[in-house]
């Protein structure tokens, strides 16, 4: 086999936050988004890699810092062999012929003011490739293989006069009229009725066929991705936590997050209503990432060793306060929520009006109450300049690690 | 049988357009029981949140509207918009797809809970408060969260926001539009689950409306299925999904990309304009059995099955 025709090698992509300039200049960093922290994979020619995740996973920030729509902060682009992560954008412009995009939303892909044979021709006539009339002829030819037809009366018209499905054939004809060899495919049917989805999938595998076409197909849904792709990567908070063969990630999913994803999927079969088992709490915040396993606070076998730190005590301290009785005697042990400080893996606690010997021992009885693995994963409580803090031992990443034809980032694998 | 909640029958929705009256809802019947939930499941365009806003008393003005909706005996159609409000949002109550854009920015969520349970009963703001505090709690958003904006929230905390709101003042009838549409499939069953717990405790009726078929299976005991602004089939949910009568319902059905998917299925053509719909049979120029009496006298609502109803000229070949 060939060289691959992409080679990602670690990349990363960080967004800075907007914050305050006098708080710019206390803080001495400033807060980052971290929406693709280390991800690397390889695209083999003709095949279809797909990277499903949630929303804010940081999925369409990898596939647009892969055509370099996005600057990535470190890593490495290999496109055709050639390393493009820095090549100027003037330099870039050939080699983005062959490397094209499909957008999520059909309806704000195509411009308004621009017919549908305009929008199609235009890559053509902006990389100087054709004349008007041949790349006319061309994308008559492309539309008609989209399916749209009559093209030559689909040509002159307007978005506006276009169903959604119809747009997103405009914009695949868009993308394959330069006959790119990679084309990233950013939730190409999200956005479409459900009775005309398939047919797009369909479009799309004909025409990898017969362009020799190699995907990085975008997704949050993993039914679509199990449907097209060959291999898949699950994403979260800017990670791969599971990548290999499509078949036998769901075949036998291993990452906890993949199973949860997997059994959070409504079944449109009224006999299989089952009982779910559903990881608790949300997609944490990707400008502090949780340290370790970033899936651990909310993973349903999460172990000693998977990266607790502070913050995972106030949630819990949170999710007891829900209950009165409990709310009332941490409060007036411990003081308010509001005041405890998470740093990390230390948990400082300001106990002036108590006595730090009281706190203590509350905090041993609160550890008994805690699920065994946070509890377990304690260091030492100690005091410290009047301050109680609570240590915990520090954990790595697991990394992603091979297990039976796949690569998962779990501690358990 | 429970009573029924909320009963439709042949209620009409015509939007007024330059090009003349858009049919988004055209003659359609259903009820409502107690304690059930009635899905109603269609794509883009199909007239499913014109049902539900018709329902609500929230359509844009110079609507016409026409028919019958009884709301507990009540015809919603006849009163006049003072009695509507004091129904709406304390007996009727209505959670949104998009969450961010129907709570108030400039509002924290004790706001939001205060000004919704105080505009229905003469109750102190601690009273109100402290009902906030609980319906919160019981679905697992802590206290902190009242002093909060609703832009410091995630998308499944603001909607379970809004689901607590609704149900605060205890609704015998939630109309829920897309409630999931916008979160992402973990906290997606998150919020079904807490829907579906709250529903059985409060014996509260739910109409969902949704594209999800995957959700219809799940969280729904009957389902309508609508197309072009007309209930095309109407049954439990294990009929409607293990026997389709109406060659759409069949076509949805197979279209559906899940799991255990073997082969990619769609159906062919676009939807209709609701200007000037197909004539008779709505589904005809899409669909593979039409035969000429299809395009030229309207089928029947026929009970194919107990409980289980579709308008097609060939239904009995589908039984």
């Amino acid at each position: 086999m060939s060289e691959p025709l992409l080679e990602v090698v670690d990349l990363v992509k960080w967004f800075p936050v907007k914050i305050p300039a006098l708080q710019q200049i206390l803080t001495r960093h400033s807060p980052v988004v971290h929406a693709v922290d280390g991800v690397s994979f390889t695209l083999d020619r003709g095949e279809i890699f797909g990277v499903v995740g949630e929303s804010g996973c940081g999925k369409t920030t990898l596939g647009r810092t892969v055509l370099r729509l996005l600057e990535p902060k470190s890593g490495t682009i290999k496109f055709e062999g050639l390393d493009i992560t820095h090549t100027k954008e003037i330099e870039l412009r050939e080699t983005r012929q062959r490397m094209q995009i499909v957008f999520q939303d059909p309806h704000a892909a195509l411009n308004p003011a621009m017919s549908i044979g305009q929008s199609i021709v235009d890559p053509l006539l902006i990389h100087g490739l054709a004349t008007e009339a041949e790349a006319k002829e061309a994308a008559l030819g492309i539309m008609t293989e989209a399916g749209l037809s009559p093209a030559e009366q689909l040509y002159t018209k307007y978005p506006a006069d276009l169903s959604g499905g119809q747009k997103q054939r405009a914009v695949i004809a868009r993308a394959i009229i330069l006959k790119p060899k990679l084309i990233v495919a950013d939730e190409p049917v999200a956005m479409l009725d459900m009775s005309i989805r398939a047919r797009i999938l369909e479009l799309m595998l004909e025409l990898k066929e017969k362009y020799g076409l190699t995907y990085l197909f975008i997704t949050h849904d993993l039914a679509t991705a199990k449907f097209i792709c060959d291999r898949v990567a699950i994403m979260y908070l800017g990670r791969f936590v599971e990548v290999g063969d499509a078949k036998a990630i769901y075949r036998e999913p291993k990452h906890p997050y993949t199973k949860a994803l997997l059994g959070a999927i409504p079944i449109p079969d009224p006999d299989k209503k089952r009982f779910k088992t559903l990881p608790s709490g949300e997609v944490p915040d990707a400008i502090y990432p949780p340290l370790g396993c970033r899936f651990h606070p909310r993973c349903p076998v999460v172990t000693p060793a998977c990266g607790w730190e502070a913050r995972d005590v106030i949630d819990f301290l949170e999710s007891r306060a829900l209950q009165p009785d409990t709310a009332v005697q941490d409060e007036q042990v411990l003081g308010p929520l509001k005041r405890m400080r998470a740093e990390g893996l230390h948990l400082r606690i300001r106990v002036r009006t108590t006595a730090p010997a009281e706190v203590e021992a509350y905090l041993k009885v609160l550890r008994a109450q805690m699920p065994t693995p946070m509890a377990e994963a304690i260091r030492t409580i100690f005091v410290d300049r009047g301050d109680l803090v609570v240590e915990f031992a520090p954990t790595e990443d697991p990394g992603l690690r091979a297990t039976d034809g796949r690569d998962v980032r779990c501690v358990l694998y | 049988m429970n009573e029924p909640v909320l009963e439709a029958r042949d209620l009409w929705v015509y939007y007024h357009t330059r090009r003349g009256p858009v049919k988004a809802v055209d003659h359609v019947s259903f009820t409502i029981r107690e304690g059930e939930t009635l899905g109603i499941v269609g794509e883009t365009g199909c007239g499913k949140s014109t049902l539900g806003k018709a329902i609500l008393g929230i359509l844009p003005p110079k609507t016409a509207v026409g028919g019958e909706l009884r709301f507990r005996g009540e015809d919603l159609l006849a009163i006049d918009r003072e009695r509507f409000r004091r129904i709406r949002g304390k007996d009727l109550a209505l959670i949104f797809q998009d969450p961010m854009t129907r709570l108030d920015p400039l509002m924290t969520i004790e706001g939001h809970f205060t000004e919704t349970i105080r505009a229905h009963e003469d109750v102190s703001k601690k009273t109100a408060r402290d009902r906030a505090k609980r319906t919160l709690a019981s679905m697992g958003v802590p206290e902190s969260r009242l002093g909060t904006y609703p832009h410091e929230l995630s998308g499944g905390m603001r909607q379970r926001i809004m689901i607590a709101m609704a149900l605060a003042m205890n609704p015998t009838l939630l109309v829920a539009d897309e409630p999931t549409t916008s979160l992402d499939v973990i906290v997606e069953a998150q919020v079904l689950e807490i829907l579906a717990d709250l529903k059985r405790a409060h014996m509260m009726s739910l109409l969902l409306i949704t594209h999800n078929l995957g959700i219809v299976a799940e969280v729904c005991d009957r389902v309508a299925v609508m197309y072009a602004g007309q209930i095309v089939e109407l049954g439990g949910v294990h009929n409607v999904f293990k026997r389709p009568i109406h060659p759409y319902t069949q076509g949805l059905l197979a279209s559906i990309i899940h799991l255990d998917s073997a082969e990619l299925s769609s159906i062919d053509g676009l939807p209709p304009d609701l200007v000037a719909p197909p004539s008779a049979c709505r589904f005809h120029p899409r669909c593979r059995y039409a035969k000429t009496i299809c395009e030229t006298k309207s089928p029947e609502w026929v009970e194919y099955r107990p409980g289980h109803f579709a308008q097609c000229h060939f239904g009995t070949d589908f039984l």
